[in-house]
């Protein structure tokens, strides 16, 4: 028998020694294989798989920072700006038109013929952007996206329908709607203000545009996001009360109705500090509606506007006799017959008033007592009051395109230049201007730069900007309080006595001025500016109150008959709101007696010399050659003094039915 | 005989030895593959927070945004229902119609100043004789400012009595800022309250 050869030891090595290299050879080849590979897409296939790779996973999205909000002093939120959304459709991702546009038109409740043209034209012109629905809120896209839904749809942007998105946009907001317009102002669909505070701080409130670097995953959720750094936008805080304005707006759109006026301007002031606690036009606007917005209402006459003040500028007249000393409130002035001329033209009063003090002559608004009080001041320093006062140069409210009014200089002047304008003519101020004034004086002769802005702040709260107003001493303390003096008995006993309020004291001037008529390019009698200013309390006042009635056609057109009423309104609602204490006394009673009324015009008839021999500013210049008496005589005629409208007070039975009012400020 | 002893002795000390090497080299392997594989792992769970934590904050951010969004649709939303035109409109159509309050005049602050030093005078039979003159005296002063029985006088006890209270012995400073200072406050300390709430 033939026995097996046994293997011996050097057979079973080479085994194991061809088995181990084989296995080793088949791991080189397979590494090899996915190495050479490697090599192959990421040498040679590098640009094009990054490419691809990014466009997967990069998403670049630019949005818009939401615009800055605008608050009133109290945090109230006057504008805002929300997050809106807009339905857009993809066309060319679309593949059933008319199922998406039955589906769309019975959720958004529109025209499905509507829908099916726009996706239809869109497909057709390769549309990437067909909007189908815009301003929508975040609770309409969750229904709507939840409505929407398509099941097995893989698709990271919601809706989960194909070919619709969403995209987000602003939209702002003015909650108050017409409060405040003319200062809040507007603006457009691409967040630029246009008017008001939105127009003038439009840097500050704008909302940049931010680039956003999104990288997602393979399901399309964001796992990493980068923003470009830019400066967001800020919020501003008015020194507007929303009350006090609503209060000045209501009262001003009432009476501008009542005496069928052309407009009315309303401006509540804080003296102390210059704020601006409310700044009223009428007509106004609501900045929610722009379709219904003129060139009419939209004009913020407070600030934009000019116009002769009338009466109301004696103020400066007194006040420069008070500062020289050349006045006291008891000196006396002969008013005469209540006429005087003055380089060959006439100026004459209401009614007159013969040898009186000061104080009753400007509490009656003698125009003969303001032109000889000016007189006595002089050309230059009128005039350097004038400017100490602020006339003829901005108040630097952050309003835009304010007037700065028109002021001539006196080497300008005619020979009965200094008489017009003691009696304010041949000059043009501001509402806000000369609510200024009267503020000052108020302010015992400090002026305070008036200013709407109170601080400018980060979203979070951040203060960037706060609001410290210069002051300047225009008057001294002295010429204020005599002043104060004099405007006191214009409320108790002269022209403004419908300014009277009850429980509290109140002191004014004021104001009925002749207007230019644009048509005629004169200055027409037929129509006025009737102005009433003042402030109240008279000691220490809280606040000081410009009120003008743009050509007041029903009623009393004079300052005292049409501007007075709507003070007493503003300022008896806010003087109760702020909790003032009364300090109406019986020793400050006021004279319940007839009203007193105002001359008027500066002598000019209603036929004076046409445009070109007016003076280089376009104001007035005056060359009456009218009858002055017939023009006084028709004057009088029209102003037949009638009972102030007011709750029936029981007469004080005392000793005299004049009550004079107590010099409290006499040192 | 001895060589081949020797032989054998040499071929097992080599066997012993060629055998602990593979051991140890088996041994170093495996701690270099256990060393790469745990840092692939490593690698792969520090790949996965870092999406996991890019995910929820590209989430939270999202959220941050929407509840941002939300705040200010809050804010307006309130605006419009406290704007004084709506507040009309819904007080209108529920029927109330505005109060406009009307201060008294100085001749009912004076009654009713009056009235309230009447009221704490003391009786004739508790003073003293020079009281009683005094007290004389100072009624005559009084009546003299009172208005004349035929004149009527309304009935403001209701409306005056607040006003009384406001007007009890306060000097007016002039020190004393107008009201806009402490309103405001008080407003802006119940506003912020109110908008915490929302935050």
């Amino acid at each position: 028998m033939r026995t097996r050869k046994r293997p011996t030891k050097k057979d079973l090595r080479q085994v194991t020694f061809f088995r181990y290299m084989l296995i080793i050879a088949v791991i080189v080849i397979w590494i090899g294989g996915i190495s050479a590979r490697l090599v192959y897409l990421q040498v040679n296939q590098h640009e094009w798989l990054k490419e691809k790779a990014t466009g997967q996973r990069i998403d670049v999205k630019q949005s818009k920072m939401l615009r800055g909000t605008i608050f009133d002093r109290n945090e109230r939120a006057l504008a805002v700006s929300v997050v809106v959304k807009t339905l857009f459709a993809d066309a060319t991702e679309i593949e059933d038109i008319e199922k998406t546009a039955s589906e769309l038109a019975s959720l958004l409740k529109i025209n499905k013929s509507k829908i099916f043209e726009q996706l239809k034209d869109g497909k057709d012109l390769e549309r990437r952007y067909v909007p189908i629905a815009k301003g929508l809120d975040t609770e309409t896209a969750l229904r709507l996206n939840a409505a929407l839904e398509t099941e097995g749809l893989q698709k990271s942007d919601l809706p989960k329908y194909p070919g619709l998105y969403w995209r987000e946009e602003q939209k702002r907001s003015y909650p108050h709607q017409s409060l405040a317009a003319h200062v809040i102002g507007f603006s457009n669909n691409e967040g630029i203000g246009q008017a008001g505070i939105e127009q003038s701080q439009n840097d500050e409130l704008y909302g940049a545009i931010i680039k956003k670097t999104q990288e997602r995953d393979r399901l399309g959720r964001i796992y990493d996001e980068t923003v470009s750094e830019k400066e967001p936008p800020k919020d501003i805080v008015l020194t507007i009360n929303s009350s006090i304005q609503f209060k000045a707006e209501a009262a001003l759109e009432r009476q501008v109705k009542a005496s069928q006026a052309r407009a009315g301007m309303a401006i509540v002031l804080d003296q102390k500090t210059g704020e601006i606690l409310a700044l009223a036009n009428y007509p106004t606007f609501d900045p929610n509606k722009l379709e219904g917005i003129t060139k009419e209402n939209l004009s913020n006459r407070c600030v934009q506007g000019v116009y002769s003040p009338g009466s109301v500028f004696k103020l400066v007249t007194y006040s420069s006799a008070f500062e020289r000393d050349l006045l006291t409130p008891d000196s006396p002035i002969d008013a005469g017959n209540g006429t005087i001329e003055i380089a060959g033209h006439k100026f004459s009063d209401s009614h007159s008033i013969g040898r009186v003090d000061a104080t009753k002559a400007f509490a009656h608004s003698s125009n003969v007592c303001a032109i000889k009080t000016s007189m006595r001041v002089g050309r230059e320093g009128f005039y350097e009051m004038l400017q100490k006062y602020g006339f003829g140069k901005q108040t630097g409210v952050e309003l835009p395109a304010e007037t700065s009014g028109i002021v001539r200089n006196p080497n300008k002047w005619n020979g009965d230049s200094l008489a017009s304008m003691s009696i304010g003519y041949e000059i043009g101020v501001s509402a806000l201007q000369m609510a200024t004034a009267f503020a000052t004086i108020a302010n015992n002769g400090v002026r305070v730069r008036p200013h709407i802005i109170k601080e400018i702040r980060q979203s979070d709260q951040t203060k960037i900007f706060e609001a410290k107003p210069e002051a300047a001493q225009v008057v001294s303390s002295k010429t204020a309080r005599e002043m104060h003096q004099l405007m006191r008995a214009v409320v108790t006993s002269g022209t403004g006595t419908r300014a009277q309020l009850n429980g509290y004291t109140s002191a004014g001037k004021t104001g009925t001025a002749w207007k230019f008529d644009e048509k005629t390019k004169r200055i027409s009698s037929a129509k006025y500016m009737s102005t009433f200013m003042g402030f109240a309390p008279l000691d220490n006042p809280a606040f000081t109150i410009a009120v003008v009635m743009d050509e007041p056609k029903v009623g009393g057109r004079d300052g005292g008959q049409a501007a007075a009423p709507v003070f007493k309104e503003i300022a008896e609602s806010v003087l109760a709101e702020m909790q003032v204490p009364f300090d109406l006394t019986a020793d400050n009673q006021p004279f319940d007696g007839e009203d007193v009324p105002e001359a008027v015009g500066n002598g000019s008839a209603k036929d004076s010399e046409p445009l070109e021999k007016r003076g280089s500013d376009g104001s007035a210049t005056s060359s009456a050659r009218s009858d002055p008496e017939k023009s006084h005589t028709k004057e009088k005629a029209s102003e037949v003094p009638t009972k102030p409208k007011g709750p029936n007070r029981p007469k004080i039975e005392l000793e005299q039915r004049f009550v004079e009012p107590k010099d409290k400020f006499k040192t | 005989m001895k060589r081949r002893n020797v032989n054998r002795v040499n071929s097992s000390r080599e066997t012993v030895s060629r055998s602990s090497f593979q051991w140890r080299l088996l041994f170093l392997t495996i701690i270099c593959a256990s060393i790469v594989a745990a840092g692939f792992f490593f690698a792969a769970r520090q790949h996965f927070s870092t999406m996991e934590f890019g995910l929820k904050n590209s989430k939270l951010r999202k959220q941050v945004e929407d509840l941002e969004a939300e705040r200010r649709r809050l804010i307006l939303a309130k605006e419009v229902s406290l704007s004084p035109v709506e507040v009309t409109r819904n007080a209108q159509r529920i029927g109330l119609r505005e109060h406009v309050l009307t201060p008294p005049t100085a001749m009912e602050i004076k009654d009713v100043q009056l009235a309230e030093r009447q009221s704490v005078a003391p009786t004739l039979a508790s003073l003293t004789v020079e009281d009683r003159s005094e007290t004389k005296v100072a009624n005559r002063t009084e009546t003299k400012n009172l208005v004349k029985p035929g004149v009527q006088r309304t009935e403001t006890k209701a409306l005056v009595k607040p006003i009384v209270q406001q007007t009890a012995a306060k000097p007016i400073s002039p020190d004393v800022r107008p009201r806009i200072a402490e309103a405001d406050k008080r407003i802006a300390e119940a506003s912020s309250k109110r908008d915490s709430k929302f935050k």
